[in-house]
């Protein structure tokens, strides 16, 4: 699957690394298990239900409390990254239901249902 | 004022006053809160705090409201702007954050101490989903156009 990033995305990323809190082989080693399968447990693919029809779509690095949102498209198939961040302002975002309603995620349900939901 | 077609090309000198009407509150709160730890008597003037801080709450309200209908006209453009608030919103988020794990808070009473801190929560719930909306903004801008496509990088 093709996978980008916003710029603004690769720029938080620089910064969580230069505070310590990431270092940039643990992000490398989710981008590489995301490419190869992206539904892979280690990388707790979620799928927060937050409004009736809308769904987030989060990933977690692992053995850190860092999470990234992602927006994906099925057809063609890609996926971008586009949040990245501590666990705190993640809990912040999806608490929100406003944000809900931004994730486009405009896959059939049979490509999609084996995503977890949270 | 309305917000139909709202673009920086349409509207780029009242985006960039209220930027910077944005950015000096954001800095009178902080410089404020800095001034006022210094000080011994903080239990009694914290409340004074309380002003600049909400008043930024209340302004970030106003811009998340102008972000949901921002449109982006062109990438280059628009994304510089963006950029730029966005690196303003990051730090001051940052100091938020670090001002909320700060001990001070345990050291004031009870009741100034939960306002403040209730006043600091809302103010960085409102950083962080602004810094949110504008990162998704610009990567659905990137996924919805083909010409938008190529601002995207490897991830």
């Amino acid at each position: 699957m093709e996978v980008k990033a916003t710029i603004i995305f690769l720029k938080k990323l620089d910064a969580l690394i230069a505070k310590g809190i990431l270092s940039s082989a643990q992000y490398r080693h989710l981008r590489c298990i995301y490419k190869k399968e992206p539904l892979h447990h280690k990388i707790r693919p979620h799928k927060i239900q937050c409004n009736k029809h809308d769904t987030i779509v989060s990933l977690s690095i692992p053995n850190t409390q860092i999470r990234l949102l992602v927006l994906i498209l099925c057809k063609p198939k890609k996926a971008i990254f586009v949040w990245i961040g501590k666990h705190r302002e993640y809990e912040t975002i999806i608490k929100d239901k406003r944000n809900c309603k931004k994730i486009t995620f405009n896959c059939d349900k049979s490509q999609t249902e084996n995503i977890v939901s949270a | 004022m309305t917000y139909s077609n709202f673009s920086y090309e349409t509207q780029g000198n009242v985006i960039e006053e209220l930027f910077s009407s944005l950015s000096k509150s954001m800095k009178n709160a902080f410089s404020a809160y800095k001034k006022e730890l210094l000080l011994e008597s903080i239990q009694t003037k914290t409340f004074k705090l309380l002003q600049p801080i909400d008043r930024a709450t209340s302004e970030l309200k106003s811009f998340r409201d102008m972000i949901a209908l921002y449109y982006i006209n062109d990438i280059e453009v628009d994304s510089k702007v963006l950029n730029i608030f966005y690196d303003d919103l990051e730090e001051s988020k940052d100091k938020v954050e670090c001002l909320l794990d700060e001990e001070a808070f345990t050291k004031l009473s009870p009741v100034i101490g939960d306002r403040l801190h209730i006043a600091l929560e809302e103010l960085y719930v409102e950083l962080v989903n602004i810094s949110f909306d504008i990162s998704l903004k610009i990567g659905e801008s990137c996924i919805g156009s083909e010409s938008n496509y190529h601002f995207l990088e490897e991830a």
